[in-house]
């Protein structure tokens, strides 16, 4: 799989690239909000990885703006939070194209075989 | 000072001031009242004094045109015959006595030579103007004025008249009077009179100044004394009556008193009704003021939570994350024995240090009510058995027995929160494997379907709960052992977030214990059966 990671936590980008490389994936990664939401628009991925509590350009913003030019339909943008976001704001991101949405933390391995599943 | 604020003192003065001018116009509207009532009783007073002068002149009138009557008819009767007889002239008069018996005596006069006289005739022949040199005078004790009427050339007519005649005492009302009747200036008491009470005195009439002052003066032109000084004569009576004095009376009294009252209560009333309004604003604006603050406490409070949360929550994932990957045998390179112990300590402490943080933020969100509840369908031997996965490390190092029964509960499927349920059971499992030996520890985890709920059990043979503290188990914060030596990693909130649980699923839950003998934790949650096999 290609799997896109947007987060702005180093440590977490990096271990789950490490987890998901070792497990024979391809892994692509984004610190940046602005950043990430380009990658977004240009490349293909199965999976993309978005944590919500990004500062200065949050998921949901990331969301919203590819809601708007309608690119969300290209790709799996699966919810990534730390935070107790409110159930109506995820289905409000859900209702625009979002995929699903996990809670951090998560077993990196269950994550994988999420992951799997959505091929 | 705001321009609001301005106005807003401005208001209020108004309102203080509109109040004390309504107690002032009260009083106001009172005493005018009471004046205007007491020019009334005046004019009420003065107008009764009038009407009495009236009728006073008018009997004074009427008299003086009977006497000028009686002068006329003796003229016309000397201009009949030119001699008259005695008895002829007595006979007339008895005629004019019938009429007027008040007279005191009739005198024709010839010259100043009385020709005639009735009834005393004894005055016949005595010159008038010896006899009674000035007027007015007395006749046998009685005070006369007399009236001339002249006949013709040589005659007069003469009338004594006493001065009871034109004092008419029926005409004065009220039983207590006082009449003086003077002539010339006060110079000449015509008639004094004073009755109390029916007791009438003909003398020595005084009045007090304030009688003087309550009575009625009247001026009279009159020829009563028209003899000898042949002219109308002024006469002044003064006539003073019993009066109702113009004091307050008691109803008065009272409607002044009650003004009085009035004007100042309500006035005091408009203040302090305005003075609490002032106060009630004050304290309005002073409770929205703590509201919004509480708000925005609240708010912070909750930003802060949820800043917290992602602090907390984040590091652990890369650490549970890296120890999983260290432990797996090539994916970070290969570890020897020592440093995978190293890194199983570490990520039990994590684990350890994660779940922590999630009873400590549950248990908040008890507080704040928010603990969100998923309910789906799911298989319940399913979730039984799946149950040792999730509690693999602790049963693991301490080599302790786990036995599932999933015997009651084949084909049971339920609409309940998996999530929230397995919390339940990994709490009271990590509980039971704190709680029992190092060798030879065993739990057991089963269920069972009832009537309306469905029954779970998780059973040790640790160390068990005495008695006395089982009922405070499912308190916040509560211990077992407070003391330093205690089991790390709890914070007392496992039981009481079960507890949560349980009864937002429609349960219960309580523990069966003896001491030495271990432990078995019931709980119950409402059995939305889907279906039974």
């Amino acid at each position: 799989m290609k799997i896109l990671i947007i987060d702005d936590n180093q440590d977490i980008t990096e271990m789950l690239s490490k987890f998901f490389t070792t497990k024979g994936h391809e892994c692509m990664l984004s610190n940046d909000g602005r950043n990430g939401l380009t990658m977004i628009e240009n490349q293909k991925f199965d999976v993309v990885l978005l944590d919500l509590a990004i500062p200065d350009f949050s998921g949901k913003k990331i969301i919203d703006s590819l809601h708007k030019s309608g690119k969300i339909k290209n790709q799996k943008v699966v919810l990534f939070t730390a935070t107790p976001t409110s159930q109506k704001e995820i289905d409000d991101m859900i209702e625009k194209g979002a995929h699903s949405h996990i809670k951090k933390p998560i077993d990196p391995d269950v994550l994988v075989d999420y992951l799997a599943t959505l091929q | 000072m705001t321009s609001h604020q301005f106005k807003k003192f401005n208001l209020i003065l108004a309102k203080y001031i509109l109040s004390i001018l309504i107690g002032v116009l009260i009083l106001a509207i009172i005493i005018i009242g009471d004046n205007q009532y007491q020019d009334l009783k005046l004019q009420l007073i003065q107008q009764e004094k009038d009407s009495i002068k009236q009728v006073i002149e008018s009997d004074l009138n009427e008299k003086e045109s009977k006497l000028n009557l009686i002068g006329t008819s003796i003229r016309g009767f000397y201009e009949g015959s030119q001699l008259v007889e005695p008895h002829e002239f007595a006979e007339f008069n008895e005629g004019i006595f019938e009429s007027v018996p008040e007279l005191k005596n009739i005198f024709i006069v010839q010259g100043s030579k009385i020709i005639h006289s009735y009834p005393n005739s004894d005055f016949i022949g005595s010159d008038f103007d010896v006899l009674f040199p000035s007027v007015p005078t007395e006749i046998e004790g009685i005070m006369v004025g007399m009236l001339e009427f002249p006949i013709n050339q040589e005659l007069s007519t003469v009338l004594a008249i006493p001065f009871d005649y034109v004092v008419n005492e029926e005409n004065i009302p009220k039983n207590r009077f006082k009449l003086i009747v003077y002539a010339q200036n006060r110079n000449l008491t015509l008639y004094q009179a004073e009755s109390n009470n029916e007791q009438v005195l003909k003398q020595n009439v005084e009045f007090s100044q304030e009688q003087l002052e309550n009575s009625i003066q009247m001026i009279k032109q009159t020829n009563l004394l028209g003899y000898q000084s042949k002219k109308n004569v002024v006469l002044e009576y003064i006539l003073w009556y019993d009066t109702p004095q113009q004091e307050f009376s008691t109803y008065e009294t009272v409607i002044v008193f009650a003004g009085i009252f009035f004007s100042v209560l309500i006035p005091i009333l408009l203040i302090r009704s305005q003075k609490l309004s002032n106060l009630l604003q004050k304290n309005a604006i002073k409770l929205e003021r703590a509201n919004t603050q509480l708000q925005e406490i609240d708010k912070a409070k909750d930003e802060f939570s949820s800043m917290i949360t992602h602090e907390l929550k984040s590091p652990i994932f890369p650490i549970i994350g890296y120890c999983k990957m260290l432990k797996k045998d090539g994916m970070i390179g290969n570890l020897n024995e020592e440093q995978l112990k190293a890194v199983e300590t570490i990520e039990r402490n994590a684990t350890g240090l994660e779940k922590l943080i999630i009873d400590i933020l549950d248990a908040n969100k008890l507080e704040m009510k928010k603990l969100k509840f998923v309910i789906e369908e799911f298989s319940l031997d399913e979730f039984i058995t799946d149950l040792d996965s999730s509690n693999k490390n602790i049963i693991e190092q301490k080599a302790i027995e786990f036995v599932i029964d999933s015997s009651n509960i084949q084909g049971v499927v339920i609409k309940s929160d998996k999530t929230r349920l397995r919390q339940v059971f990994d709490n009271l499992i990590n509980n039971s494997a704190k709680f029992v030996n190092e060798r030879g520890g065993k739990i057991e985890v089963g269920a069972k379907k009832e009537d309306h709920q469905i029954l779970f059990y998780v059973r040790d043979n640790g160390i068990g709960i005495p008695k006395d503290k089982q009922k405070d188990l499912f308190k916040k914060f509560y211990q077992l052992d407070t003391s330093l030596e205690r089991i790390p990693g709890s914070s007392g909130l496992g039981l009481a977030i079960c507890k949560a649980i349980t009864e937002k699923l429609g349960g219960e839950i309580w523990v069966e214990s003896q001491e030495g003998k271990g432990s078995t934790f019931y709980f119950t949650i409402s059995s939305n059966i889907v279906r039974t096999r």
